[in-house]
């Protein structure tokens, strides 16, 4: 592809050098969008690529998911322990997340400037998303009332970083939720009021959370007119904005970023409307198509299928 | 005694039947013998990556399959798309930047690397055809050089070169920003190099009716250039597709004739605006 | 609880005495590394990444004499045990003192298989994160190594394979899981040259009588030999299919 070294343009050949795209490419692939509805691999605006879910793949963990989405493959996998609720809010639980992006980074002895959704911006909108604003209900994580509660851990290795990483990241997380598995405690109450927990031996003694109304995160980028989801890098670099909206079956709105890459015209409130209005729309659909996908898998092992 | 020029044909094609019957398309392990020397009677071998001599055999240091080329070229043929410097191999690299102290000892550190990588070797700033302390090239960060492997050794970075004590090839050089590269597997450009490839008549068939210039770099590199937007992105989806041919006769003739078919009807096109300076730029 | 059942002969996950686990890899599965494998063995699972040969930036100064690396053999590596790879999570801080001599061990056992770099600046480096923690670590951080090695295309003398060993009652057993090395039995983990079955490395772990040594390493030296037939097959069969796709 062509390459457009500015005088600006510092950075040497680095792994973008395959997607810039010289200034006939971007007008090729901007036309196609905005007068013939057609990107470049043919997907509607609003199609996401072939997204590859494998649940319950790491045995130590409670939970676990891998996301193929596009390039971007991302591990989620979910432990659970029991905490003290903290005493603000005693019929919460705990939900923690961190990112581990090592097999992409290991060569990069020196740290080079991240671009704008690195991994560390992804753990905290992750956070904020599933714990801050309530993504999960943190009031079924509760087991004795200012006692004991469940705390959620979520570790996340990032095997691939393509585009659209934030939802591949989202859906691995949801369909790592949908996969835990907690162990059915006994609460036992000793003389001194102290509350101990008891964990069940029979390891398919389990509930599990109902992930349907657990939040997807969707970004969207702008081409011309038109709102994109789940962008290749020749659209990324073609698109003058984007938009980050995290989203429930509900409806309910848990965050939500613009980004207006710069540009000088800012932003109609018109425009804000739709890109929200678009986003939800997109979000729903992966949503209900990741639910209706992993309720249909056979159920997990239980006493009642395993050959003994 | 030499021997004369007709016993050593006949040993030549001696040779090449007993390589040829060596059983073919074994995959071989690091540490395997692939091949016992005893059998042939040349003894100057030129071995491709992935193959070195110890006694009378030859041993893979790579899994692949062993390739043969007439009379005693062999090499270990890998679908892994890892590039190792060799003395005499053509690559096309990115200038990094400038380095030492007298102007007539600096050198460019030249980045090859195949992958994100970065694999990087010197380049004195004198080593282009003709330079001199006062007209030489002044190569910036980001620029591209097609340049030679000149020495690989233990003891330093691999060192490069544009010059060459044959003056017949001297295309070697810094190659135009404006141009397209892009990254290609490395069996496709050992392909285009290969004469007698498909690959190899396309490039032959093009260029005879369509002007471009390219640069094929061993370490996996392939610069084009047309001056012309249009015709630029034509050519390079060209190789693409020739890349993803992956061999297949028919498919590149076909991607060749609708391609020179594209550029004939091609209406208005757009010169690509090139204000720098440049040195060497013929390039074979 | 009994190791091995005195009734069957069996041990608790089913194998005999001398076999090894069941061996799985996936290569290419972190591509933007040079070389990637996702590696099991029975219920441990390591994801192994090679990057290399690259720039180590000894040279990135502007002046002075071209850097050369002391070591011309020079591999990094690192092992790292993952926050939820093991029953109980384990947070970041701290790091496992076992998980850096692991790593030197490693680091010995792949600078004797290497090529000298053609470009002298130049390291390798390779990581291996255990995804699921279920015994017998550093013995398939050894072979998913090598597999990395192989899948990044770097030239190599040889191939190294890992495995371990323990004792119960005078009975050695080949390729220790989890539930056997809760025991505190004596246990040994060698990295081993399939082809001339020399050792490289060999790491012990509790303490035991000299004369128990011999047979602990015959069983974990064979138990490389089974590992690395069960390779072989696995990378002829990715190499054939590979080849399959390219033209000659």
């Amino acid at each position: 592809m062509g390459e457009r070294r500015s005088a600006q343009d510092e950075s040497v050949l680095q792994e973008r050098e395959d997607s810039y795209i010289n200034a006939s490419e971007q007008q090729f692939l901007s036309e196609g969008i905005i007068d013939y509805d057609f990107r470049l691999d043919g997907r509607g605006p609003l199609d996401y690529r072939t997204i590859h879910i494998s649940i319950g793949e790491v045995l130590s963990a409670s939970g676990s998911a891998r996301v193929t989405l596009g390039e971007t493959c991302v591990l989620a996998t979910v432990k659970t322990a029991i905490k003290t609720p903290s005493k603000s809010h005693p019929d919460f639980g705990f939900i923690e997340f961190s990112i581990d992006s090592s097999p992409l980074t290991s060569h990069k002895h020196d740290e080079e400037e991240d671009e704008s959704r690195s991994p560390q911006e992804a753990r905290s909108i992750l956070q904020s998303v599933y714990q801050e604003s309530g993504g999960v209900d943190r009031r079924k994580l509760c087991i004795v009332k200012g006692s004991k509660c469940w705390a959620l851990f979520f570790d996340l290795i990032i095997f691939e970083k393509g585009t659209s990483l934030l939802d591949a990241a989202s859906l691995a997380v949801k369909a790592a939720l949908f996969d835990t598995k907690f162990a059915n405690v006994t609460v036992v109450e000793d003389e001194l009021d102290q509350f101990e927990v008891e964990f069940t031996d029979d390891p398919y003694d389990y509930w599990q959370m109902d992930a349907t109304s657990v939040p997807v995160v969707t970004s969207l980028h702008k081409i011309g007119p038109v709102f994109l989801v789940d962008v290749t890098k020749e659209e990324q670099v073609a698109a003058n904005a984007s938009v980050v909206i995290a989203t429930n079956s509900k409806g309910t709105l848990f965050y939500q970023n613009t980004d207006w890459k710069g540009s000088q015209f800012g932003f109609e409130l018109n425009l804000i409307d739709e890109a929200m209005e678009t986003a939800c729309r997109a979000a729903a659909h992966v949503d209900s198509r990741l639910m209706s996908a992993l309720i249909s898998l056979p159920p997990p092992k239980s006493w009642k299928n395993t050959l003994l | 005694m030499p021997l004369l020029k007709r016993e050593m044909d006949m040993k030549q094609e001696e040779d090449t039947a007993a390589i040829r019957e060596q059983p073919g398309q074994k995959t071989s392990f690091p540490g395997d013998v692939v091949f016992s020397l005893d059998t042939i009677s040349t003894r100057t071998l030129f071995l491709g990556p992935g193959v070195r001599k110890e006694a009378d055999n030859l041993i893979a240091t790579r899994c692949g399959v062993l390739r043969y080329r007439p009379p005693a070229t062999f090499f270990l043929d890998t679908s892994d798309d890892s590039y190792l410097p060799a003395t005499g191999d053509d690559i096309v690299g990115v200038v990094v930047r400038r380095r030492g102290q007298e102007v007539l000892e600096q050198y460019y550190m030249v980045d090859f690397g195949k992958n994100t990588s970065r694999q990087t070797g010197v380049l004195p700033i004198l080593a282009f055809k003709g330079a001199t302390k006062r007209y030489r090239p002044n190569l910036k960060k980001g620029d591209l050089v097609y340049c030679r492997v000149r020495k690989t050794t233990v003891d330093g970075p691999v060192r490069l070169t544009c010059t060459s004590n044959n003056t017949k090839e001297q295309f070697w050089g810094p190659l135009r920003r404006t141009g397209a590269l892009y990254r290609a597997k490395l069996s496709f450009v050992r392909r285009c190099l290969t004469e007698g490839s498909a690959e190899h008549s396309m490039i032959m068939e093009v260029g005879a009716k369509f002007p471009f210039e390219s640069a094929v770099g061993l370490n996996g590199r392939i610069w084009l250039y047309t001056g012309f937007e249009k015709s630029q992105n034509l050519l390079y989806l060209l190789f693409r597709d020739a890349e993803e041919a992956n061999g297949d006769v028919m498919l590149i003739k076909k991607i060749t004739g609708r391609f020179l078919q594209e550029t004939a009807t091609l209406g208005d096109d757009f010169p690509v605006e090139d204000n720098t300076q440049y040195w060497v730029t013929r390039v074979a | 609880m009994d190791l091995v059942s005195s009734f069957t002969g069996l041990r608790l996950d089913g194998r005999r005495e001398n076999e090894i686990r069941d061996i799985r890899c996936q290569f290419g599965v972190a591509k933007e590394a040079d070389g990637s494998v996702l590696f099991e063995q029975g219920n441990t699972k390591i994801l192994a990444t090679v990057y290399g040969p690259f720039d180590s930036g000894d040279n990135d100064d502007d002046d002075g004499d071209l850097a050369v690396l002391e070591d011309p053999t020079a591999i990094e590596c690192e092992f790292k045990l993952s926050a939820f790879s093991q029953q109980d999570r384990r947070t970041r801080q701290g790091e496992d003192p076992r998980s850096e001599e692991y790593a030197e061990y490693m680091e010995t056992c792949y600078r004797v298989i290497m090529f000298p770099h053609k470009n002298a600046s130049s390291i390798v480096r390779l990581s291996c994160q255990v995804l699921q923690a279920d015994g017998g670590h550093l013995a398939a951080a050894l072979t998913a190594g090598t597999l990395a090695l192989i899948d990044a295309g770097i030239p190599v003398k040889d191939l190294i394979v890992g495995c371990s060993a323990t004792v119960v009652e005078g009975k050695p057993l080949m390729d220790v899981s989890s539930q056997e090395d809760l025991q505190r039995l004596p246990q040994i983990t060698v990295g081993v040259i399939p082809r001339n079955q020399e050792i490289i490395v060999m790491d012990t772990k509790n303490r035991f009588h000299k004369d128990l040594l011999a047979p602990l390493l015959d069983a974990a030296v064979k138990g490389c030999t089974q590992t690395f037939q069960v390779i072989e097959k696995i990378v002829r069969d990715h190499v054939r299919k590979a080849a399959g796709a390219m033209s000659s």
